[in-house]
């Protein structure tokens, strides 16, 4: 049975995906894949991951927090060049678009759909992201 | 029934009040209570940092592997975050973890003064973080610190829509930063707060009025042990994230 | 009525348009949970799914956020 190890491994248990004797190869591989799934998914989520064990409180705070936090700083951004510059309605209009953007994409990063800074905005298909992605310069040292 | 004697009042234990009132101009720069807990949270951390590692035991003693176990903490979270390269932001980072850790658990001993539920404490707090961020990506990267905002892969029309989303999701970090914190701390105090005032206003109501206040005490106890949880998870998630920020400025562009 | 009396009121009302994008993200939330508790393998590749229904949502009531915002600083 495959699934109950896959799932283990998946669920942030770092040691416990020791390679068995035989089908070294197959088992190698697997490891470094656990690893580096474990590497990329502790640098997305890592307060997420140990957050959400504790209390899902936490998280929502979390979340919701980044969301009303970049919304807030769109608005202001867009009084301030309102007042600025004298473009009444518009730059409010606009930056509070933008700030809703970027608070969605904040949500995102929190929950480890993109995974940082400097990276295309794509959800989806998370895992083949984690194992394909560029790797970490000195994290896998 | 007593309203006006029993009732508390949640919000009183945030007032700052002046101790040594001082006045330079126009400028209010009195010693307030929130200085004092500030000053006392660290020398409450130097003292404890310096008594317990000042026999500089090879085996531990019981209180030195508090001290070990807290580097190791915070030096592995930074480690894992920022790379070995991010050693240096060492000190920086485990002082903010040493001191909200102990500012925030200081609050929790009755009758003292939470200095993380200040907005203004939090927000002076991360606004340190994101300067040292800026500051150090600058210095390190020139303008190549600019590409942190800039995507791969992103057809060149969309680049001004994008970077814009990106500055201002960069811009809202030291907020949603600073409030989360703040939060966690000013709610969790009210709570604990309005609780403990059910107790009082319940036990003014006689005998089954003292009996029902059981159940209010019970939830104080039970609060005050998640309290002391989110002190610790707030502190930690405070100094995680400041990691991450500065893996940014250590690696800009991914 | 004062115009500056009038302009708070009228803040105060574009904010119900917020209640509305409030029920719906409880309907999405909630049914993603449902959803995803009784087949919880697929929940995971639906989150992306669930993220847009969200964003969608909430940019509606961003709107009334963003009336309200003008009506009380533009």
């Amino acid at each position: 049975m495959s699934d109950p190890q896959e799932t283990a491994g998946k669920a942030a248990s770092p040691d416990r995906h020791t390679p068995k004797t035989g089908e070294g190869a197959l088992d190698d591989r697997l490891a470094r894949l656990n690893e580096k799934l474990d590497a990329k998914t502790v640098h997305g989520t890592v307060d997420g991951d140990n957050i959400r064990g504790k209390s899902g409180m936490g998280e929502a705070l979390r979340l919701s927090s980044e969301f009303v936090a970049a919304i807030l700083v769109g608005a202001g951004l867009g009084w301030a060049l309102d007042y600025a510059f004298g473009t009444s309605p518009f730059g409010m209009i606009g930056f509070l678009m933008l700030g809703f953007a970027a608070g969605i994409l904040n949500i995102m990063r929190a929950t480890g759909r993109v995974s940082d800074f400097g990276e295309p905005v794509q959800g989806e298909h998370l895992k083949s992201d984690f194992t394909i992605g560029s790797d970490d310069e000195d994290k896998s040292a | 029934m007593a309203t006006d004697s029993t009732t508390v009042d949640p919000i009183h234990q945030f007032a700052i009040q002046p101790i040594i009132p001082i006045r330079v101009g126009d400028y209010d720069l009195s010693f307030t209570n929130a200085s004092l807990f500030m000053l006392a949270t660290v020398v409450v951390a130097s003292l404890f940092l310096y008594l317990t590692t000042a026999s500089r035991g090879l085996l531990p003693s019981r209180m030195q592997s508090v001290t070990e176990m807290a580097y190791e903490f915070v030096a592995s979270m930074l480690r894992d975050a920022a790379g070995t390269g991010g050693m240096r932001f060492f000190p920086f980072v485990f002082a903010l973890f040493v001191f909200v850790l102990v500012a925030n658990l200081l609050g929790m001993i009755p009758f003292f003064f939470t200095v993380t539920a200040q907005i203004i404490v939090t927000f002076a707090l991360s606004m340190m973080v994101i300067l040292t961020v800026v500051v150090y990506g600058f210095m390190k990267h020139g303008f190549g610190f600019l590409k942190l905002f800039v995507p791969e892969g992103v057809p060149m029309i969309l680049v001004p829509l994008v970077v814009a989303i990106e500055i201002i999701s960069f811009l809202s970090r030291p907020v949603s930063l600073s409030v989360r914190l703040f939060a966690n701390m000013l709610a969790g105090h009210i709570t604990l707060k309005v609780f403990a005032g059910f107790i009082i206003s319940l036990g003014s109501l006689g005998a089954i009025g003292i009996a029902s206040a059981i159940l209010p005490l019970v939830m104080v106890v039970a609060l005050t042990g998640l309290e002391f949880l989110v002190a610790f998870l707030q502190a930690y998630v405070f100094a995680v994230l400041t990691c991450m920020y500065l893996n940014d400025a250590l690696h800009p562009s991914h | 009525m004062e115009a500056e009396a009038a302009r708070y009121i009228g803040a105060g009302i574009a904010c119900l348009g917020m209640g509305g994008a409030g029920i719906g993200l409880g309907t999405i939330f909630g049914q993603y949970l449902s959803g995803a508790l009784r087949n919880p393998s697929a929940a995971d590749g639906q989150f992306g799914r669930l993220i847009f229904g969200f964003a969608v949502t909430e940019a509606l009531g961003i709107f009334s956020l963003l009336i309200a915002l003008l009506a009380l600083f533009g």
